[in-house]
């Protein structure tokens, strides 16, 4: 393949990915970090209502935009084993993933301090990670479920007896906490394994769950 | 053939309303389930006020038109990605600024029983709601055909409402206002009584105990009211003295019969000579206070519950109400002692 031939595809794939959406999508959340980050919204919690900066939970809308991304028209068609659409949507995934990633981390060190920064950019990689798993479950458009879903738990439950953050609250732990590393790690290899278990994988394993279920069926009468 | 020839001479709004309310629906489902869960735990305790509808409705008026932005937006800029992005943020953001009860009040977090949703303004945000629906539905594409006639009326009646719409939301004022005092109160038969909202009749055996608790304390030292009132039960919202069941916490309610009880056997105090004396003073009335609340709440102060007053160790007051009567008292008459020790000014 010729380098132009390269490049046009990489614009025909990213078209049919939405690419000027995303675009616009990234630009304005990062507009809404820049102007409302500091907002602070009062949202109730077990104790009454407590106080949480917009911009803690603004790496959500990143995280949900990059797996929504996946969608596009061609989807049953990509949905197919050829391995050149594979090989492209890990590429794309990629790329969107690390954009957000840099676009987050740029704009935080330059407006919050370094640890926040950290935080956040630790925050899109849970999010990356549970958003996949939404797309995967629900269809890439509505990866945002998830992720949504997961705000309740961090703006009701997160204070323990004492006022402190739980260890699991990663939208505030400090940048050094393991156990948000954990949560990271675990998300995100949760989310590559939503986006390596295709239909064709799902319907393998269901076949051979279907068989060495039907194997033991056959032996437990006797 | 015949179908889309059909289809292509529909009228542009007849083909957006449906879609308007399909987004609609699933947004109100969503609330539904919320609202049916709600309710389900809820019923079976429930007492007179049980789901104002006041508040469902004004929830449901956001869901019609954040749905309404999102149609408009979608739209005007056909993203499957970009357009929930620019709706969600737009209406969250909007929301959160202006929207509170303190503000527009589109949104409440809690609603105490002492405070009621207002008929007039809850119509004037439904109509509001409606009115961006209309013009979600109406006004076409800037990018679509030239439309003419009946439609260019219907879209711009449809701006024409949704400015009036907001005018009315500024003109009906407040979502909430103040309850009057109920005509009948529900109050414990102790002695101390303790009145509640009859909205809160749940709670009616917890305060029997709280009474009789506080009923017990040592009458050599503690004089306690005769009666205790919910915010609002007297009229006129929130005075001082009075308790509130903050998130159903018995707790918090201890705490703001403690303090009355508190002031009430307290020995009157003279301000302090110097900041130190004024410290002294203070820091023995409130453990006395968090005492007294120990006591009628039945223990120390629970593991999801923080704060207090300024330099009271919560723990140790747990473990002082543990301990043997006459230990108790003796801790009480010391700090006493040491309010009418303080040197005057």
């Amino acid at each position: 393949m010729r380098e132009s031939d390269a490049w046009r595809t990489i614009a025909r794939f990213a078209r049919a990915h939405d690419v000027r959406g995303v675009l616009v999508a990234f630009a304005l959340i990062a507009v809404c970090d820049a102007i409302f980050g500091s907002t602070v919204l009062q949202l109730p919690y077990t104790g009454g209502e407590a106080g949480v900066p917009f911009r803690r939970e603004l790496p959500l809308a990143f995280a949900s935009v990059a797996a929504a991304s996946l969608s596009s028209p061609m989807r049953r068609f990509e949905e197919t084993a050829a391995a050149a659409f594979r090989a492209a949507q890990h590429a794309w995934l990629g790329g969107v993933v690390t954009s957000a990633a840099v676009v987050l981390t740029v704009e935080e060190l330059i407006i919050s301090p370094p640890a926040t920064a950290v935080i956040l950019l630790r925050a899109l990689l849970v999010w990356t990670g549970i958003a996949l798993l939404s797309g995967r479950v629900f269809g890439w458009r509505l990866s945002f479920i998830l992720p949504m879903a997961s705000v309740f738990p961090l703006t009701y439950w997160q204070y323990d007896g004492q006022g402190r953050n739980r260890w699991w609250d990663w939208t505030h732990q400090p940048p050094m906490s393991l156990g948000c590393w954990a949560i990271a790690g675990a998300a995100l290899a949760a989310g590559s394994l939503a986006v390596a278990v295709t239909p064709w994988r799902a319907a393998r394993g269901r076949a051979h769950l279907a068989a060495a279920l039907g194997r033991t069926r056959t032996v437990s009468p006797r | 053939m015949t179908d889309q020839v059909a289809v292509g001479s529909k009228p542009r709004w007849q083909v957006e309303v449906p879609l308007l309310a399909a987004t609609t629906l699933y947004g109100l489902v969503a609330y539904a389930a919320g609202t049916l869960v709600a309710a389900a735990v809820t019923v079976r305790q429930a007492g007179p006020g049980f789901l104002w509808p006041g508040y469902l409705l004004l929830g449901a008026g956001v869901v019609v038109l954040c749905a309404s932005v999102g149609h408009l937006v979608g739209r005007w800029f056909p993203s499957g990605i970009a357009v929930p992005v620019i709706a969600g943020l737009s209406c969250f953001v909007a929301l959160a600024a202006v929207g509170g009860p303190g503000a527009l009040g589109f949104f409440v977090l809690s609603g105490a029983p002492y405070i009621t949703v207002v008929p007039g303004a809850l119509v004037a945000r439904l109509v509001l709601a409606a009115a961006v629906a209309a013009l979600a539905v109406f006004v076409p594409r800037p990018t679509g055909p030239v439309f003419r006639g009946a439609s260019r009326i219907l879209a711009l009646c449809s701006v024409a409402v949704v400015l009036l719409a907001v005018v009315g939301v500024r003109a009906a004022g407040p979502v909430r206002e103040l309850r009057a005092a109920p005509s009948s109160q529900l109050c414990t038969g102790t002695t101390p009584k303790i009145c509640v909202w009859p909205e809160q009749r749940k709670y009616l055996p917890q305060f029997e105990a709280m009474a009789n608790r506080a009923a017990a304390l040592p009458a050599e030292l503690i004089k306690s009211p005769a009666s205790f009132h919910e915010q609002g039960l007297r009229g006129g919202g929130e005075r001082d003295g009075d308790f509130s069941i903050s998130e159903g916490s018995m707790w918090e309610a201890a705490v703001g019969i403690g303090m009355v009880i508190g002031n009430a056997s307290e020995p009157r105090a003279c301000e302090g000579a110097n900041p130190a004396a004024s410290e002294q003073r203070f820091q023995a009335m409130f453990e006395i206070d968090s005492w007294i609340t120990a006591r009628i709440a039945g223990g120390g102060q629970p593991a999801d519950r923080h704060g207090g007053p300024p330099g009271v160790d919560q723990a140790e007051i747990a473990r002082l109400v543990t301990t043997p009567e006459a230990h108790q008292i003796e801790w009480v008459k010391q700090r006493m002692q040491a309010i009418g020790d303080i040197h005057c000014a």
